[in-house]
């Protein structure tokens, strides 16, 4: 969807110690082979810090750079893709309690990795929806070392690392413009990130290790053989090009405009063919070099990306960042930023 | 000349080592699993940068990514849409 006057006014990271893949291997936590093949470097790992502990320094670092208030915002949307406290209890509500105050709609959402693009789409059409509405707060955060998870075993081609990202949208000016953000979803590989599992009793109910490897897995030897799933996967690269597609022409440039390309913190080939020579782009121009050190982070990669772009000037007045992510569902999603003033905090 | 070289990249990149499949021109690629998300990706980034012909989002449907031979008609449908 275009995006008319809406601004980012504030963006905040915070991303714990990284352990290095050479530790993980000497460990046994990752194997051996993998190194060459997917060539990252290594994942933020919290440790016992809460995940919305993470979640609350980063907001409150987005929000201090904006230049606003709390009384100032109108929305809080939480993006989490992993266990963040005790079930049954709403994360947003500690943000809410230390940070943000009561007067703020708020609330998560969990769609997986894509959770910050969904976040940037609500957040985006409820500042338009009724005048005087001027700031939303959208963070994201995880802490995937708990039991039942395997971060060095996450998925094919990525480790997962903790970290927490936010980010502030206005409606008056900021430093930068949000020019576009679109989703699709490919329903037909819905059964990609659930493979044969039953719906019930939920697996971490029942004790159930969390492995989207093993899932994936299940999907392609036992979902797609019997037959309407055949084509998902294809369409799912089908979805992510129509994204870019749309999201540059509702911006009004074209790939060879763009500064950096942010996608997900996946292997080296992944990035390189499922995103940026999909675009006719250098892996130069990608974010992947800082990816590959913090793990896929999830929900929060994208933002993070921004954050270190922002932070060591490598992001200017005048360049485009496409920030380009896939979640679950399968969601496929993508939003363009025009960088319009180096902000005081960078 | 086409359908040569993309049978051989196809066989050469795409096939995975444990799969004992001699690809032709009528090698259904969707049913036998081959183009997933990351396999589609480097087909594509081949046609685009080996054989010269990019194929935008809206060509990419899965009847004429079927086989070899279907690949090979959208391909020439779209260089002579570019060439008109």
């Amino acid at each position: 969807m275009k995006q008319a006057d809406t601004y980012i006014g504030g963006v905040g990271a915070f991303v714990p110690r990284t352990v290095s893949v050479e530790k993980a291997v000497a460990k046994g936590w990752y194997p051996a082979e993998e190194v060459e093949l997917h060539n990252l470097a290594g994942a933020a790992v919290a440790g016992d810090l809460p995940a919305p502990e993470m979640a609350l320094h980063a907001a409150q670092s987005a929000l201090k750079r904006s230049g606003r208030a709390p009384a100032d915002l109108d929305l809080l949307l939480y993006a989490s893709t992993w266990h963040q406290g005790p079930d049954g209890w709403p994360p947003h509500s500690y943000l809410q309690r230390n940070l943000v105050g009561g007067d703020v709609l708020a609330t998560e959402i969990r769609q997986g990795c894509n959770g910050m693009f969904i976040a940037l789409e609500l957040a985006a059409g409820y500042l338009d929806a009724a005048p005087g509405r001027q700031a939303a707060l959208l963070v994201s955060a995880d802490n995937y070392g708990t039991p039942l998870m395997d971060r060095w075993r996450m998925g094919p081609g990525y480790i997962g690392g903790d970290a927490a990202a936010a980010l502030v949208l206005t409606k008056e000016t900021g430093f930068a413009r949000l020019t576009s953000i679109c989703t699709v979803t490919v329903p037909e590989a819905e059964e990609l990130h659930r493979g044969t599992e039953p719906l019930f009793p939920p697996g971490v109910t029942v004790g159930r290790r969390m492995s989207f490897g093993t899932r994936n897995e299940q999907f392609r030897q036992q979902v797609m053989p019997k037959g309407e799933s055949t084509a998902a996967l294809f369409k799912i690269q089908r979805a992510l090009m129509e994204v870019v597609e749309r999201a540059l022409a509702e911006t009004g440039i074209e790939a060879r405009d763009l500064a950096r390309v942010a996608f997900m913190n996946y292997s080296e080939e992944i990035v390189e063919q499922r995103c940026m020579a999909a675009l006719d782009l250098p892996m130069s121009r990608s974010t992947w070099d800082y990816g590959r050190t913090i793990g896929h982070c999830g929900a929060s990669d994208q933002v993070l990306a921004l954050d270190r772009l922002l932070m060591t000037g490598e992001l200017g007045p005048g360049d485009h960042l496409l920030m380009l992510g896939t979640g679950p569902g399968v969601t496929v999603s993508s939003a363009v930023i025009q960088i319009l003033d180096t902000p005081p905090w960078a | 000349m086409t359908a040569y070289r993309l049978i051989a990249f196809i066989q050469e990149n795409l096939v995975p080592d444990d799969l004992d499949l001699e690809v032709d021109e009528t090698t259904p690629l969707l049913l036998s699993g081959l183009l997933d998300s990351l396999r589609t990706a480097r087909l594509l980034n081949f046609i685009r940068k080996e054989l010269g012909v990019p194929v935008p989002a809206a060509r990419l449907d899965p009847e004429n990514f079927r086989d070899v031979a279907t690949i090979v008609a959208m391909l020439e449908e779209l260089e002579s849409a570019r060439s008109a």
